[in-house]
C-alpha cells in the first residue's frame, strides 16, 4: 500500500505542476520547491479533516483522496487543453545542488553515516516519538492523554511536522525490525527540510536576479542565511519550528507571485490557504505578525487593483487565506474542545477560552533551552534592510510589514520577559523569523545599491564573509549557565555561526552506533511485558525510551541530577528556570 | 541515592551506557544480582535474577 500511496502523491505533484497557473512561463525550480511545501500542508490538512470526522488515517484512504484530486485536476487539464509552460536557468540547478551538498555536509558532521543520534536538546526524542505514534495509529494525536509523555500531552504537538515524517514511517513500515530504524527517517526528513529551506530561499532571491552576477549574490546570501538560524534550529532538533520557518519562506515567495500576478486568483487563494493553515499548525507564534501583515497587505493591494476597499473579492481573499486557516488552527491547537466535539461526542464548552487564557498568562513563561542573542546577529543586516524598505516600499511592503510587526512583537515579548510573563525561550524563538526577513530585505537592498554601483554590494558581501571567517577561526561564543550574566556586545555580529560551529564540533552524541546496537538487541530480545530501566545520561534515556517505545514517565526524577562536566568544561548558553534537565 | 540506583533489582532489565554518569557512579549497585545478557564496547544490558 505504501508504494501505491507514493505513486498517487507523485502523480498529484505532477498534476499540480501541469495545471495552468498563468499564461507566462514561470520558474519550474521555484514551483517544485513550493510544490513540496504545499504538499506538506496538504497532507496535514487532509489528516486534520479525516480526524475531525473520525475517519481513520490509513494509506488506503489517503490514496483514495489523492486519486479523487488527481481525477479532478486531470479533468480540468483536459478540459482547458492547456498546461503550464516553464522556464529554467541551468545555473540555478548548480547553485541548488551546491546548497544541497552544504546541507548534507553539515548533516554528516553532526550525525555521521550511518546516522548516530545527536541533538543539542532532548526535545527531538519526544518529537520522534510523536511521529512514531502517528505512524502506528489512525489519527492525529488529538485524543492523547494529558500525561502521556513526561507530563505533557502529545495533543499539544504541532501536526505539520509529525504528520509528514509519520507518513513516511507509515509508508516504510513493515516488521518490528524495520520500525526500529525509523529514527533514520526522522533525521533524514529533518535534513530534507534544511535543504528545502536553502532551496526555497535561493529560488525566491534568484527570481529578482537579472544577470548571473546577481544570481551568484543570491546563492551566497542563501548559503549565509541557511547556515545561521535555520541550521541552529536543525541542530537543536526543533523540527516543527524548522517547518514553520520553511512555510514563512514559501509565504514570502507566494506574496511575490501574487504581487506580480504570476498566477490566477483562485490558485492564489488555494496556495495562501494551505500555507497559512500550515503556518498555524507548524508554529503558531509566527501567526500574530504574519497574518496581520498579510491582512493589511491584501487589503491595500486589492484596494489598489479594484479602487474599492470593501468588495466581495477582498472579503473572499481575507476569509479564505486568513480567517479560515486561523479558525481551523485555533480550534485544534488552542481551543481543542471545539475540534474534539465530534471525536468525543460531547459538547463541553464550560472551559472555553480557558486555554487561550493559559496561553497568554502561563505557557509563554515556560523556559527551555535555546540559542539566545538579542541584537548583535542582526546589526549588519539592518542597513540594507532599511534601504530596501525605504527605497522600494512598493516591492517589499509585505515583508517590510512582517518585519516591522515581528520587531514590535519581540519588543512586546521583551517587556513581558522583564515581568516574568514571557521566557527567554519564547522571546528568542521569534529571532529565527527576524533573521529570515532581514536576510531577504538585505538582499533586496543590495540589489538597489547594485543599480547605482556594482562594486558596493560585492564589497559588503566580501566584508561580511571575511568577518565570518575570522570569527569562525578565532572567535568563541560565550556560553554561560546564568542567563542574566550574558555579555552580548555589538561586535558579535556573526555569533550564530560560531555557536553552530561549536555545536557541530564539540557537542557530544546522544547515542552512538554501538549504543544503538544495544537498543536493537533489547528491541529484538526483550518482550514488551518486561520492565526496562536505562542507566545513562538524560538524552540517552529519553532517546532509548523513545526508540524502544517504552516511555518511563518517572525518568525526569533521575534527570534532575547534579551537573557533569564534559569536554573543556563548557556549559551552554541557556535559560535555567523550570527545565527538566540541566545541560552539561 | 539517585532514582536509577533505587530501580536496580526492581526492574527486569537495566540498559547501561558506559558514557553515562549513572552507570559509572552506581555500578556496584546496578550490577548486584544481575547477569550481563548483552555487552559491547559502549555498554550492555543487565538482567536481574532472584526477583
Amino acid at each position: 500500500m505504501g508504494i501505491i500511496y507514493c505513486i498517487t502523491l507523485i502523480i498529484l505533484f505532477i498534476n499540480y505542476l501541469l495545471i495552468r497557473k498563468t499564461e507566462e512561463k514561470i520558474d519550474i525550480l521555484k514551483q517544485i520547491a513550493l510544490g513540496f511545501i504545499l504538499l506538506f500542508c496538504y497532507n496535514a490538512f487532509i489528516c486534520y479533516v479525516l480526524t475531525f470526522f473520525t475517519i481513520p488515517i490509513t494509506l488506503l484512504i489517503l490514496s483514495i483522496i489523492n486519486l479523487v484530486f488527481i481525477v479532478i485536476l486531470s479533468i480540468y487539464i483536459i478540459k482547458t487543453k492547456k498546461i503550464q509552460s516553464y522556464k529554467i536557468q541551468k545555473i540555478d540547478i548548480l547553485y541548488i545542488a551546491i546548497l544541497g551538498i552544504a546541507c548534507l555536509l553539515v548533516a554528516y558532521i553532526n550525525f555521521g553515516f550511518p546516522f548516530e543520534i545527536k541533538y543539542e536538546t532532548g526535545d527531538p526524542s519526544v518529537h520522534y516519538l510523536t511521529s512514531e505514534k502517528f505512524a502506528d495509529g489512525n489519527g492525529l494525536l488529538m485524543m492523547s492523554h494529558p500525561d502521556d509523555v513526561y507530563g505533557v500531552s502529545l495533543r499539544t504537538k504541532k501536526i505539520l511536522s509529525y504528520v509528514n515524517s509519520g507518513l513516511i514511517m507509515k509508508i516504510c513500515s513493515g516488521n518490528e525490525t524495520s520500525s526500529f530504524y525509523n529514527y533514520n527517517i526522522f533525521i533524514g526528513f529533518a535534513i530534507f527540510v534544511l535543504f528545502l529551506t536553502a532551496y526555497m530561499f535561493y529560488s525566491t532571491l534568484a527570481g529578482f536576479a537579472k544577470n548571473n552576477k546577481i544570481r551568484f549574490l543570491a546563492f551566497i546570501v542563501s548559503l549565509l542565511y541557511t547556515m545561521g538560524y535555520p541550521l541552529n534550529s536543525f541542530l537543536f532538533g526543533f523540527e516543527y519550528f524548522s517547518m514553520g520557518i520553511l512555510i514563512l519562506e514559501a509565504i514570502i515567495a507566494s506574496v511575490d507571485i501574487y504581487r506580480k500576478k504570476e498566477i490566477t486568483y483562485k490558485h492564489n487563494l488555494l496556495v495562501f490557504f494551505l500555507l497559512n493553515f500550515g503556518l498555524f499548525n507548524a508554529y503558531y507564534m509566527f501567526v500574530p505578525y504574519v497574518y496581520s501583515a498579510l491582512w493589511i497587505y491584501f487589503c491595500y493591494e486589492e484596494y489598489k487593483r479594484q479602487n474599492k476597499l470593501f468588495t466581495k473579492k477582498t472579503f473572499v481573499i481575507l476569509f479564505v487565506t486568513l480567517l479560515l486557516p486561523f479558525a481551523l488552527g485555533y480550534i485544534y491547537n488552542i481551543e481543542y474542545s471545539i475540534y474534539g466535539i465530534i471525536i468525543s461526542r460531547t459538547i463541553d464548552l464550560s472551559n472555553l477560552f480557558k486555554n487561550s487564557d493559559n496561553l497568554i498568562n502561563e505557557k509563554f513563561a515556560v523556559e527551555g533551552y535555546i540559542y539566545i542573542n538579542l541584537f548583535s546577529n542582526m546589526i549588519l543586516l539592518l542597513p540594507y534592510s532599511i534601504i530596501a524598505i525605504w527605497k522600494n516600499w512598493k516591492e517589499n511592503k509585505a515583508v517590510a510589514l512582517m518585519t516591522i510587526f515581528n520587531i514590535l512583537f519581540i519588543i512586546l515579548l521583551f517587556i513581558g520577559n522583564k515581568f516574568d510573563k514571557v521566557s527567554d525561550y519564547y522571546l528568542s524563538k521569534n529571532y529565527f523569523a527576524l533573521s529570515l526577513f532581514l536576510f531577504y530585505l538585505t538582499y533586496k537592498g543590495l540589489l538597489i545599491t547594485y543599480e547605482k554601483s556594482r562594486y558596493i554590494p560585492s564589497i559588503c558581501i566580501v566584508a561580511y564573509i571575511v568577518i565570518l571567517i575570522i570569527t569562525l577561526l578565532f572567535g568563541n561564543t560565550e556560553i554561560t549557565d546564568e542567563i542574566k550574566n550574558i555579555k552580548e556586545n555589538a561586535l558579535q555580529v556573526t555569533d550564530i555561526y560560531v555557536a553552530n560551529k561549536k555545536i557541530l564540533l564539540e557537542s557530544p552524541k546522544d547515542l552512538t552506533k554501538e549504543e544503538i546496537e544495544i537498543l536493537k538487541y533489547a528491541k529484538e530480545n526483550i518482550s514488551e511485558d518486561r520492565l526496562i530501566e536505562v542507566a545513562g545520561n538524560p538524552e540517552q534515556g529519553y532517546w532509548a525510551y523513545s526508540i524502544l517505545q517504552r516511555i518511563n514517565n518517572d525518568e525526569p526524577k533521575y534527570s534532575r541530577r547534579k551537573k557533569v562536566k564534559y569536554k573543556d568544561d563548557v556549559c551552554w548558553k541557556k535559560s535555567r528556570k523550570s527545565r527538566l534537565y540541566d545541560i552539561f | 541515592m539517585m532514582y536509577v540506583g533505587k530501580r536496580a533489582g526492581k526492574v527486569d532489565y537495566m540498559i547501561y551506557f558506559n558514557r553515562g554518569y549513572f552507570y559509572n557512579y552506581y555500578k556496584d549497585v546496578l550490577t548486584e544480582n544481575a547477569e550481563i545478557v548483552y555487552e559491547n564496547e559502549a555498554g550492555g544490558i543487565l538482567k536481574y535474577i532472584n526477583q
